[in-house]
């Protein structure tokens, strides 16, 4: 994730991002790479994780006149999008390939999966190969229900500090280390 | 395994960071070319565009140069002479060696934010005198430049129907008289309707369907470079409706190409597309035309062309279809050019612009001028002309009494403001250069032999040009007032409305105030006066005819000045004295302000009228951009005022402002939604995006 920002001056963008691409494209420019890995992180799986990430910022852009300024931060805003997609996604029997694609068409967007330069999927799924711990626990933990998921990802996968997961799920800063305790003793017992 | 083995475990946890930057550059395109912003994009076109095209354009040109250097088969680029080609091997020739994009499309995708994007004037689904309509006959045309030349809307009315364009709908409503008011028809389409023209019992509806994501390899396959490439259709469809209750098409007219703008002149409909010339395996794109079904390739021989130097050309088609005659062909013309960023229609001429970024150092950037004389559905490219500078809108641009008149800001090396007088040639016959240096243009608008321009950084002259002898223009005299217009109205021919925003000076720049509206008396030319001017809330108030002129209802027969507005206050006890220059409003209103203009009274607010149904709305945030009950446009037909939102058509009597009778849309069905939930919320699945929150299991 990006540095420290502003906040004044983030919320001033995301008023001009409602009407102006360019303002637009500049939280894009933030907030892509850190939605991105949250993604990845999450499902462990690159076409997915494009998927959401794609469908997580065309929900953020159609959104975007509905976001209010309520003491949380647009990023959290975006992650919390974000996780709804993802859970959405694992809800899905069989983890099937999600509708993210066909909804994206019917928005007037067309993915370009198929015709992606392929040897960067390649070599991305080669490099993701050589994460074998994280994929150990990962496998376990999409087995968990998504409150345990997210939370265990937030921390450890986005090392978000407390405060930031609180704002991201919309609890309070003790829920979440409750949440987190459990989430902990629950992965525990899989593992 | 120990639950603190696990937490040092996932605490140490080396996770991947992989990024996929293909992805990362498609979905940003896709984004910015969103429907999202379709109708409200670049409103400062070459400002988006120039941080981009300054890191970009040398290598450009430095790629243009080598090729022209090295024996192009064009003797020189920047000539201005007028040619087709003799065939598809020299357009393809042409294309292949003199586009620079084939180097830099892909890495720079910046660049397309502006490539594709629709002139600001096209954008906003889209005056001296207004059209069809105008005082006298007993209801309000559409806010247009110049008389006889009518423009595209979202909103028209012939006096007894309103016709509305509405998401993928064309609505027909029964208007007058206003208590029996209702919905007669609707029309379905596959895609967007960009706006409708009405004339007499005809119907012709601009429609575009959302531009999808292809991907074109522009080199050879081995290098892996890709190209993302808009493909956008246009339709035209022409609607019998005599009975309005029943429209019947027909006929129907597509182009690949986005859509620019369009005017009606007489029976005739002119519109303006572009589609990108590109190259694949070697072929060139040819531009097609489908008429009731029959396709048609404009051969490479009916291609104009001037040897314009650019990165990149696009086939830019001006169409001509009679909208009374249906068996008459629709007839068009296609120039190769660089990409349309503004337009300008007279009586007899389409003047196209597209800005020229300099291709040296000290070289300032230029635009290029186009002349298309247009009589009936005969289209003929004449001439092309090239001025220093960029040109705004087309306010900024006129056609007088045989002279072509053209106002442009120089961005390099501080800015500067200039006015061209151009015969119809397109050659430079007389000028006033360098005004208000370290400002840009706000506003222009040309009224006869004067031009009336704003240019604004802290506080906002208002210049007044001579422009009676095209060899000698010269300013006349100009005004120093606090705040700036976005948009100049004709009054009559000595006072001038002035639609903009209130400042405050903070020493090196000024902070935007509320919306304001200002009269000035231009009749001594001298000394212009702010003789009225009145402000509508504080920062963080808008209104569209700030971006859209076509918002903007006047009739000064009735005194009258209407336009939609979104009212914002500051609550002055959360912000210390310091912050409170750059604080933003809280929006406690929107809707149509009423306000009485005449001379001995000024500018006076006599009403609002709002179709907002729950001010909690406004509280929310909701009111923002797509906020169904935000009013877009007014009219009026006889003594009734009639305001139009997504979701309503109101009615209210023009003299007291009273409630008539309003008609729903089929755009109101709108809930509010809740983005965040609130403690103990949950981030169950759907919290985002259907307007429900689940509880925590």
């Amino acid at each position: 994730m990006p540095a420290d920002i502003d906040l004044n001056e983030e919320r001033e963008l995301v008023k001009q991002a409602q009407k102006a691409p360019d303002a637009f494209a500049e939280l894009y420019d933030r907030y892509y790479a850190g939605i991105f890995g949250y993604c990845l992180r999450r499902t462990a799986d690159l076409e997915t994780a494009q998927d959401m990430t794609s469908e997580t910022f065309v929900k953020a852009l159609n959104k975007l006149w509905q976001f209010r300024w309520r003491n949380v931060s647009f990023s959290s805003w975006l992650y919390k999008i974000a996780a709804n997609e993802i859970n959405q996604y694992f809800r899905k029997a069989g983890h099937k390939k999600s509708v993210s694609l066909e909804e994206l068409q019917e928005q007037g967007f067309e993915p370009i999966s198929t015709s992606d330069p392929e040897t960067e999927l390649i070599e991305a799924q080669e490099e993701l190969r050589q994460y074998q711990d994280f994929l150990e626990i990962q496998v376990k933990l999409v087995e968990l229900p998504a409150r345990y998921q997210e939370v265990i990802a937030l921390r450890f996968f986005e090392k978000k500090q407390i405060k930031e997961i609180a704002e991201i799920l919309g609890k309070k800063e003790g829920t979440v280390k409750s949440l987190l305790s459990r989430a902990v003793e629950k992965l525990r017992q899989s593992c | 395994m120990k639950h603190e083995d696990l937490l040092k475990k996932l605490e140490g946890l080396k996770t991947p960071e992989i990024g996929l930057s293909g992805h990362r550059q498609t979905l940003r395109m896709a984004l910015l070319h969103s429907a999202r912003f379709r109708r409200r994009t670049a409103m400062d076109w070459a400002k988006v565009l120039a941080p981009v095209t300054a890191a970009v354009l040398l290598v450009v040109s430095l790629a243009l140069f080598g090729v022209v250097g090295s024996g192009s088969i064009f003797p020189s680029l920047g000539d201005n002479q007028i040619s087709q080609f003799s065939s598809y091997q020299q357009l393809q020739q042409f294309v292949q060696n003199n586009a620079g994009y084939k180097e830099f499309y892909w890495g720079v995708a910046d660049g397309l934010v502006g490539l594709f994007s629709r002139s600001p004037e096209s954008n906003a689904l889209v005056l001296v005198p207004a059209a069809p309509g105008d005082s006298g006959s007993g209801y309000s045309g559409t806010n247009i430049q110049v008389a006889g030349v009518d423009e595209v809307d979202i909103v028209k009315t012939d006096g007894e129907y309103i016709y509305l364009a509405s998401g993928n709908k064309t609505i027909i409503v029964r208007a007058y008289p206003a208590d029996e008011a209702q919905i007669v028809s609707e029309i379905e389409s596959a895609g967007t309707v960009i706006g409708i023209f009405v004339n007499g019992d005809r119907l012709v509806v601009f429609e575009e369907e959302s531009p999808y994501y292809a991907l074109y390899d522009v080199r050879d396959s081995a290098d892996k470079f890709y190209m993302p490439y808009i493909a956008p259709k246009t339709y035209i469809r022409v609607y019998d409706i005599s009975d309005r209750a029943n429209p019947t098409l027909q006929r129907e007219l597509s182009t690949d190409g986005q859509y620019v703008s369009s005017r009606m002149i007489g029976e005739y409909a002119y519109v303006v597309i572009t589609e990108p010339a590109y190259q694949q395996d070697d072929e060139v794109n040819l531009p097609k035309i489908y008429s009731d079904g029959n396709e048609r390739e404009v051969p490479a021989t009916d291609i104009y062309y001037s040897a314009v130097a650019d990165y990149y050309y696009t086939y830019t088609t001006v169409m001509a279809i009679n909208t009374q005659d249906d068996n008459e062909e629709p007839t068009s013309a296609t120039i190769l050019l660089g990409a349309s960023s503004n337009l300008y229609v007279s009586t007899d001429n389409i003047y196209l612009t597209f800005p020229v970024w300099g291709t040296g150092v000290g070289d300032s950037e230029k635009t290029s001028i186009h002349r298309i004389q247009i009589s009936g559905n005969n289209i003929t490219y004449v001439a092309n002309g090239e001025v220093p500078g960029m040109v705004l809108n087309q306010y900024s641009m006129d056609e007088y009494d045989g002279y072509f008149r053209v106002a442009t800001t120089t961005w390099n090396e501080g800015n500067r403001n200039n006015v061209y007088v151009l015969n119809m040639s397109l050659n430079i016959t007389g000028s006033v250069e360098n005004l208000a240096p370290g400002e840009r243009i706000y506003s222009a608008r040309f009224m006869g032999g004067r031009c009336y321009l704003v240019t604004f950084k802290q506080v906002d002259p208002l210049f007044v040009i001579d422009l009676n002898d095209p060899y000698d223009p010269e300013v006349l005299g100009y005004l120093k007032v606090t705040g700036y217009s976005d948009y100049l109205h004709p009054y009559d021919e000595t006072h001038i409305i002035g639609i903009g925003k209130e400042t405050t000076d903070a020493g090196t720049f000024a902070w935007y105030q509320g919306v304001k509206i200002s009269l000035f008396d231009v009749s001594d030319v001298r000394n212009p006066v702010e003789i009225s001017k009145i402000e509508i809330g504080d920062r963080g108030s808008d209104s569209p005819v700030l971006y859209d002129p076509k918002a903007f209802l006047f009739d000064r027969s009735r005194n009258l000045l209407v336009m939609p507005i979104s009212e914002a206050k500051v609550d002055v006890t959360k912000y210390s004295e310091e912050e409170l220059a750059w604080a933003y409003g809280e929006t406690i209103y929107q809707g149509a302000y009423v306000f009485n203009v005449t001379l001995d009274q000024g500018i006076q607010l006599k009403g609002r009228i709002t179709h907002v149904e729950n001010p909690e709305d406004l509280e929310q945030g909701y009111y923002y951009y797509y906020y169904p009950f935000a009013v877009e446009r007014s009219l009026y037909i006889g003594n009734v005022l009639y305001t139009i939102s997504q979701a309503k058509i109101m009615m209210n009597d023009l003299g007291t402002l009273d409630y008539i009778n309003e008609v729903a849309l089929p755009g109101s069905t709108w809930a509010p939604y809740e983005p965040l939930p609130v403690e103990p919320g949950s981030v169950e699945p759907s919290g985002v995006g259907s307007g429900t929150v689940e509880p925590t299991k």
